[in-house]
């Protein structure tokens, strides 16, 4: 039991940098009147800070696991989730943060709000202790209800608050009574002790099961596995589109992370028990999110069960990690968990910049129907293209980050001799190519034509505005060409981003590097 | 003293009528006493395990860990900060709506 330190601190400094800017945005609130009050202070407070935060995780990033006040691990692994999250909510604040100036009511809270989902995102990836996980989970959790519900004029956005909150708040107690058996069965709340309480007792086998399924259905939820992703659809629909942005990325790089956490520290000696259960869920969310993203003609709403479906993907890589001995892992390139993080690395500029297309484009024409897509190609051509190299690397085509993280993930999964998974996941990737491609070619080769993008255009006769060109702002100019340039390289095989999840993932399996 | 199965069952009983509230009702406001219902029984849970768990320290006679106890203050705590931001988004829907019928949230769907 060691107390507080001045160097635990260190470890901690993100998350205190993080905490300084949205205090800071709070206090300048309360001294500014809303009515000459832009919100564009707070917006650049809440980047440069964002950005601030980055430095010290970068320096972490190769740091040797410890832990910092006695929950906090600082390993690898943990870093590395949080240089991501940190990443992406950057560029959703770059990107997203006029068009929730412009929506909002009370600026300054929501730019709050924003710093502190940050900060609980932070703390749940490195927990290792069931109060903090669940405490950083529900901070995360309810800043979410709110921020979904934040335009309350809007009736869609209240109502998708509403229903998240409700289908969250369920699935939070469902993985809270999974927590208590796990702390009734070993008498810990300490992940490390909960493991080798089930390591040095087998016969508390039978509680395993229950106890996994109970914890699995809130982290589910989290990471909108199937059939735990009913609300996804209708809160990413209704949700402003940079608070969707980040719900769909980093909210679920931390239900990955957390799920990673709990099942290998805390219940690694029974991995016999859960593997088949995530194979199934990873299977089954795969295969719903692409066969209901085939019939919705909303651009958003197939965007939000392709991510369903990309969760079932990434599952893979839990399953293949454990499912070999120790000592095999060691020679591997592909563990599964690193093709995990590299998948989550990849997929979070690919979606951030989908849905950052969707918000231009809404914002423009007042609705994300695919028929606002219409020969986007000719009114922003800038729009259309990073939009096209997006859906390719949601497609998984070579070259783009999208396709790193299949590669990893699936190569894990015929390395581990998962064959039938691999194959089942091969023909959902070639399911989903149909909703990608199709938006594709409306976009390009639209046959619909001209004015009937927005009903209430056509219909006031002005049907020329659909070939004029559409206006981009600069931060989203600079936004979406980061998450084009990012979603590239990533494709060409970066060798520092694969090392750092190399390195990570090997010390959480507790190799070494 | 009671034995520890008698306080799981009725955890899990209290658990359980607050999963059916929270999955059947169609009103809000219900579905979130639903859910009070259903941390209260996890609490049950916790503080149980805690009493009957490996707490005395055999050479002093003194309790010597917390922990369940204080996780089931955090869950209290949460309990009440998800209340609080559950009815601040129900009446924001109710202020547009005039009303808070789950069945009649039905401007997402597809």
């Amino acid at each position: 039991m060691n107390a507080i330190s001045v160097t635990s601190l260190g470890s901690l400094m993100p998350e205190i940098i993080l905490l300084i800017g949205g205090l800071l945005i709070l206090i300048l609130d309360t001294a500014m009147s809303e009515e000459n009050d832009s919100g564009r202070g707070y917006m650049a407070i809440a980047v440069v800070f964002l950005l601030a935060a980055i430095v010290p995780v970068y320096l972490l990033l190769n740091t040797k696991p410890h832990t910092a006040l006695m929950v906090v691990d600082v390993d690898p692994f943990a870093v590395f989730m949080k240089f991501t999250i940190y990443i992406g909510m950057a560029l959703v604040a770059i990107t997203g943060g006029s068009f929730m100036n412009q929506h909002v009511k009370g600026r300054g809270e929501f730019w709050t709000l924003f710093m502190f989902v940050t900060i609980a995102m932070s703390l749940a990836v490195s927990a290792n202790n069931l109060i903090l996980l669940f405490l950083s989970i529900e901070f995360l959790s309810i800043t979410s209800y709110l921020l979904v519900g934040f335009i309350r004029e809007d009736q869609r956005s209240s109502e998708a608050g509403v229903k998240y909150f409700l289908y969250g708040s369920v699935a939070s107690s469902i993985m809270l009574y999974g927590m208590s058996m796990l702390y009734g069965a070993t008498g810990s709340l300490m992940l490390v002790d909960i493991g080798k309480g089930f390591a040095a007792n087998k016969d508390l086998g039978t509680l395993v099961l229950p106890a996994v399924l109970l914890v699995l259905v809130g982290l589910g939820f989290k990471t909108s596995l199937a059939p735990f992703h009913q609300w996804a659809p209708d809160t990413y629909e209704g949700a402003p589109t940079p608070v969707t942005a980040y719900l769909s990325t980093a909210s679920k790089t931390v239900g990955f992370a957390v799920i990673v956490r709990v099942l290998l520290i805390g219940l690694g000696s029974f991995s016999h028990e859960w593997v088949p259960i995530l194979a199934g869920l990873s299977i089954f969310t795969m295969t719903v999110g692409n066969l209901v993203a085939l019939r919705q003609t909303s651009v958003k709403r197939t965007l939000a069960y392709s991510s369903v479906a990309q969760a079932g993907y990434i599952l893979m890589g839990l399953v293949a990690v454990v499912s070999s001995t120790q000592g095999d892992l060691k020679t591997l390139a592909m563990n599964g968990l690193n093709g995990l993080m590299i998948y989550l690395f990849a997929y979070l500029f690919t979606n951030v910049g989908a849905f950052m297309v969707v918000m231009a484009v809404e914002a423009f024409t007042g609705g994300s129907d695919i028929s606002a897509f219409e020969n986007l190609s000719r009114r922003s051509p800038a729009l259309a293209w990073s939009m096209f190299i997006f859906l390719l690397s949601l497609t998984g085509i070579p070259l783009t980050g999208g396709f790193m993280g299949k590669f990893f993930v699936f190569g894990a999964a015929v390395q581990h001799q998962y064959y039938w998974l691999t194959a089942i996941a091969l023909i959902n990737t070639g399911i989903a190519g149909f909703y990608y491609l199709n938006i594709i070619r409306a976009m390009f080769f639209g046959t619909s034509g001209i004015g009937t993008y927005a009903g209430e255009v056509a219909a006031s006769g002005e049907g020329t505005v659909a070939t004029s060109a559409m206006s981009i702002s600069i931060p989203i100019q600079i936004g979406l060409v980061i998450c084009v340039i990012a979603t590239v390289w990533i494709g060409l095989y970066p060798p520092s981003v694969i090392e750092w999840a190399n390195n990570a993932s090997r010390t959480l399996l507790g190799l070494g590097s | 003293m009671v034995p520890l199965s008698w306080y799981l069952v009725l955890a899990a009983f209290v658990f359980s009528c607050g999963l059916y509230g929270a999955l059947v009702r169609r009103n809000a406001i219900a579905v979130l006493m639903g859910i009070e219902l259903m941390l209260n029984g996890v609490n049950i849970n916790l503080v149980a395990f805690w009493r009957y768990g490996d707490i005395i320290d055999k050479a002093t006679q003194q309790v010597v860990r917390l922990d369940g106890q204080i996780f089931a203050l955090f869950v209290i705590a949460v309990a009440a900060a998800e209340a609080a931001v559950g009815l601040a988004l129900i009446i924001s829907i109710y202020r547009n709506r005039k009303t808070v019928s789950l069945d009649q949230m039905d401007l997402l769907k597809g």
